[in-house]
């Protein structure tokens, strides 16, 4: 009865309200009429203006930098000031902004200091119909001191390419001059190094065959001929016309740019060298049928059986690795292996790769950024191509789940010989992610190959402020024995941090192939110390988006005097350099050394 | 000052008219009033005789409907309801159709829309609770409860998700409604979410059941989120209050795993065994720590438990065979590997499904039957095969 008397109560109550509304709505009957003609006209979602702010707010730092920092950011005294775009501006939300820049450490002019090669992704239009152009590139040229000078203009290189993300150097041309490759939205090129400090931008389909939008790439012989392959990911087939619009989960219903979901995986390329210049898409031909949204890539012989292997990253899909071998294909093989997916067996999803030897075996071992909420993903290498998901082991988990991992570097950064793990973070999501667009970097210092422990807070000013960090690559960039880090950011400048953990004595080695590739990717090289071996990988790609600095660095505090190394060329004998001076770089040429069995 | 012989203005005018308007609509009101309570009287008695009699209370509505044209909507939702409870939901329907919802009577609709959420008829009862929603009556909160749930069974989680914060808004103190919604942001995997709405019942004065499962609760989405510093002190907050129980310990585990400690992880799975080996969990999670550990041969010893106490984990699955990679058993590790990812594939299509369930179709329920089949999960294949036999207009 009390329901009824309410509903009773409730039925007068808008009998009266009912008349009101009628009544007051007669005695303004003329105000304006709802002409729908006379409302604006529902938006395009794909014109709908951006809510937040173009540019993200950088929190400042908030400590003073102090003499025990790792890292000073040299910035501003280098004079490279660039900034990859991504069209975040126009408002469009599309897929290919989410991805981010990459940078290319390379000696172009080949006077033994590392030049800095950035990309410069690109603009969307706000107005329809949409244009998405492509910006320059920007290089860099060391002169030595933390002095660069750009000289993107004088090298042939401020030219409208199409919208860009990664980049690799090769020698395409086996002329002894570096090139650089550049992945586009629209179609890849290549920079052909003419050795005069110019480059030509060369993308005829005879050189190179279009296959749709590139993500990142990597460069070595994979078919033992002696010339660099290309092997190209790509991360789905998306277009203007496939274009869907996404929003925000949970109760967060922004418009917002597209998770991997919303696209189909597509299959990497690979391109034979075919010696006179020309690539040929050998992808079909191999047997590449493996799909994944390939945003990584490292090329390197990971399994030791001199054979140049490649291992690819995927969003939200297992990982790749394809061994290269006599049986002349290129299957994955990565979930027998054992780097497919994460400490559970689930896919997850992947960006950044590096490769390096973490626990002193001598066997490489691969680390894999992923989203948040995820782990990143530390492969141990088992040998035999096997590895182990060691991220729990190592003491790695946890530590990055409230942070999106992109670029990253497995580096001996404080010259103990154990490399440390560098990771660039920032979420690829605008608003509607669960951790924040702009975060801060980390740094993982390993302890004796047995756990990591983050120390980012003690590497200086820069690893307090947040960004939304993309491509990232190492480089000794003032040839002092330790490596440097450059970061590309999400419309923001690119930032140079110098290490400062210098060692007072190093080795530094660069091979020079000469019954193989050029670049000797897949080698070994092994450093003898007092007391054991330390092993390092020539690999090419990884990073993200990237290619970091080719040349090996050994620390040797403890050996001041003349020491060796052994180079285990890529499927050949190896061999051994002996009286190497400290303190300087080497050039190790094939056959100059001594040659010693097994 | 105003003229007496001025004429009136036109605001007087106005005035006038209003008062004239209230009299007039006021009086109908009231008319109204008197008729309804008589209609609803009438009503009330035929409803009131419903489960002795379905049938001739169906014909006095009917009878009813005839005589009080004006009380169309009310009757054809008691018609509706009488319908819906012998399940005859063609005919419930198209009575429906006819109801108005927006003014037909609370607690018709609630109880219309209740028979239609037992009988999986959502996006119908959906269509009854929605008023019920906006219109701020004492259903209002069950309307709330009820939509929820069957949001969620639709797979509509952020929808499920708007009707949990907007119950607790309305009543900010009721704890049970706040601990659904913190267990809802953790179904949806808004762990970030989730963690401020643990802070935020963690303000009040909770009944100590409630604290015990709130401060776990914290505890563990301070780990899901790598926030190990806070979650050590989470530990000593409960062992403080609590003293060291088994849940705590099983945390302490998850919380060494994550620093890498897997010496004293497996310390302290091994001292509370003996209390949960019971639980395949227990057996998976020992496993996995001697894997890591490089015991292979022992992990494989609890993992083959963990496989045959649960075989439809794709995770002990997989580590089982990982643990049988590790020891150069290949084929047992690839029989185990491809076990493991049948499963996922099967979770991945449910989960696929439920996104999409709000627009399923009968093939679609018969399929989530199926998969849940292959699960072993013959309960949840039963209701998925019950749901594929309902047309839910």
């Amino acid at each position: 009865m009390r329901l009824d008397r309410h509903r009773c109560r409730s039925s007068i109550s808008s009998y009266v309200l009912i008349s009101l509304v009628f009544f007051i709505a007669g005695c303004h009957s003329d105000s304006k009429s709802s002409n729908p003609s006379s409302q604006p006209a529902s938006p395009d979602p794909l014109i709908k203006p951006a809510r937040v702010p173009v540019k993200p707010t950088i929190k400042p730092a908030v400590v003073a930098a102090t003499s025990n920092d790792w890292f000073d950011d040299l910035t501003s005294k280098t004079g490279i000031d660039f900034t990859n775009q991504n069209g975040r501006e126009a408002g469009r939300f599309l897929m290919i902004e989410s991805f981010g820049g990459g940078v290319a450490m390379v000696d172009y002019d080949l006077d033994d200091v590392v030049d800095v090669f950035v990309t410069g992704g690109g603009t969307i239009s706000r107005e329809s119909p949409i244009q998405i152009q492509g910006l320059p590139p920007a290089l860099f040229r060391n002169q030595g001191d933390w002095n660069f000078s750009a000289v993107t203009s004088q090298a042939g290189l401020a030219l409208p390419i199409d919208y860009s993300q990664g980049c690799a150097v090769t020698d395409w041309n086996s002329d002894g001059f570096p090139d650089v490759f550049v992945c586009c939205y629209g179609r890849s090129r290549i920079f052909l190094n003419s050795g005069d400090g110019t480059f030509l931008p060369a993308i005829d389909n005879r050189l190179l065959p279009d296959c749709g939008w590139g993500t990142a790439a990597a460069f070595g012989d994979w078919d033992g001929d002696a010339l660099p392959d290309l092997f190209l990911t790509r991360y789905t087939n998306w277009s203007l016309e496939t274009d869907v619009p996404c929003y925000g989960k949970g109760t967060n219903h922004e418009r917002d740019l597209c998770g991997p979901t919303s696209y189909p995986p597509t299959t990497s390329r690979f391109f034979h060298n075919s010696g006179d210049g020309t690539f040929e898409d050998w992808s079909d031909h191999l047997g590449m049928t493996a799909t994944a949204h390939g945003l990584g890539v490292i090329a390197s012989d990971l399994n030791l059986d001199g054979w140049l292997d490649f291992y690819v990253t995927s969003d939200a899909l297992p990982n790749h690795l394809f061994p290269g071998g006599t049986d002349k294909k290129l299957v994955d093989n990565a979930m027998e292996a054992g780097v497919a997916v994460g400490e559970w067996g689930q896919a997850e999803a992947s960006m950044g790769v590096d490769v390096a030897d973490y626990n002193g075996d001598g066997l490489p071992d691969i680390f894999v950024t992923n989203f948040e909420k995820e782990d990143h993903a530390l492969y141990r290498n088992l040998g035999h191509g096997m590895w182990k998901h060691s991220t729990i082991a190592a003491g790695l988990a946890a530590s990055s789940r409230l942070r999106v991992g992109f670029g990253t570097a497995f580096c001996d950064f404080d010259n103990d010989h154990w490399p440390d793990l560098f990771i660039l973070n920032g979420n690829p999501i605008y608003t509607t992610a669960e951790t924040p667009y702009a975060q801060r970097p980390q740094l993982f210092r390993n302890r004796e190959g047995k756990h990591f422990e983050e120390i980012s807070l003690q590497c200086g000013p820069y690893f307090h402020e947040e960004h939304s960090g993309r491509g990232s690559a190492v480089a000794d960039l003032d040839n002092d024995g330790d490596f440097d880090i450059i970061t590309v950011l999400m419309n923001e400048p690119v930032r140079i941090l110098r290490n400062r953990r210098s060692s007072n004595h190093f080795l530094g080695v660069q091979l020079h192939a000469r019954n193989g590739e050029r670049e000797a990717v897949g080698a070994r090289v092994i450093f003898h110390a007092s007391e054991r071996n330390w092993t390092q990988f020539v690999v090419r790609g990884g990073g993200y988006f990237s290619q970091s600095d080719p040349r090996i660095i050994f620390p040797c505090d403890e050996l001041p005097g003349p020491l060796s190394v052994t180079v285990c060329w890529p499927g050949r004998r190896q061999e051994v350099f002996r009286d190497l001076k400290t303190s300087q770089f080497h050039h190790l040429i094939e056959g100059r050394g001594a040659y010693e069995d097994e | 000052m105003n003229d007496v012989n001025s004429p009136p203005r036109p605001n007087s005018r106005v005035s006038l008219g209003i008062l004239i308007g209230i009299a007039i609509f006021g009086g109908l009101g009231v008319a109204a009033w008197i008729f309804g309570v008589n209609r609803s009287n009438i009503l009330d008695d035929v409803l009131q005789t419903a489960d002795e009699n379905p049938a001739a209370a169906e014909r006095n509505l009917r009878q009813q409907l005839d005589r009080n044209p004006s009380q169309k909507s009310d009757i054809s939702l008691a018609l509706a309801w009488l319908d819906a409870r012998r399940d005859d939901w063609d005919d419930a329907n198209l009575l429906f159709n006819q109801v108005e919802t927006s003014t037909c009577r609370t607690d018709l609709l609630f109880k219309f829309a209740s028979k239609a959420s037992r009988s999986f008829r959502f996006k119908l009862a959906n269509r009854a609770l929605k008023p019920l929603r906006d219109r701020n009556v004492q259903e209002t909160p069950e309307a709330l409860q009820l939509l929820w749930k069957n949001y969620s069974a639709q797979g509509e989680s952020e929808e499920a998700l708007h009707c949990a914060k907007e119950l607790l808004n309305r009543q900010p103190s009721n704890h049970a409604f706040h601990l659904e919604l913190i267990k809802a942001l953790k179904a949806a995997s808004l762990d970030v979410e989730c963690l401020d709405e643990i802070q935020k019942i963690m303000q009040f004065d909770l009944p100590r059941t409630l604290q015990v499962e709130v401060d776990h609760l914290y505890l563990d989405q301070l780990i899901i989120l790598g926030n190990l510093q806070s979650a050590w002190k989470q530990v000593e907050t409960i062992r403080s209050r609590y003293g060291n129980s088994t849940q705590l310990q099983t945390k302490l585990i998850d919380l060494y795993r994550a620093e890498g400690k897997l010496d004293q992880a497996l310390e302290v799975v091994t001292e509370i065994f003996p209390h949960v080996k019971q639980i395949p969990a227990a057996y998976l999670t020992r496993g996995s720590i001697l894997l890591d550990l490089g015991r292979s041969d022992e992990a494989i010893v609890d993992l083959e438990k963990s496989t045959e106490l649960e075989p439809y984990n794709e995770r002990s699955q997989f580590k089982l065979s990982e643990a049988y990679r590790s020891t150069g058993k290949a084929s047992l590790s690839e029989k185990h590997r491809q076990l493991g990812e049948r499963i996922r594939r099967n979770r991945v299509r449910i989960g696929e499904l439920m996104k999409e369930l709000s627009h399923a179709g009968q093939r679609d329920f018969e399929e989530l039957s199926s998969l849940h089949l292959g699960l072993g999960a013959a309960e949840t294949a039963r209701y998925w095969k019950q749901r594929a036999q309902i047309i839910d207009k």
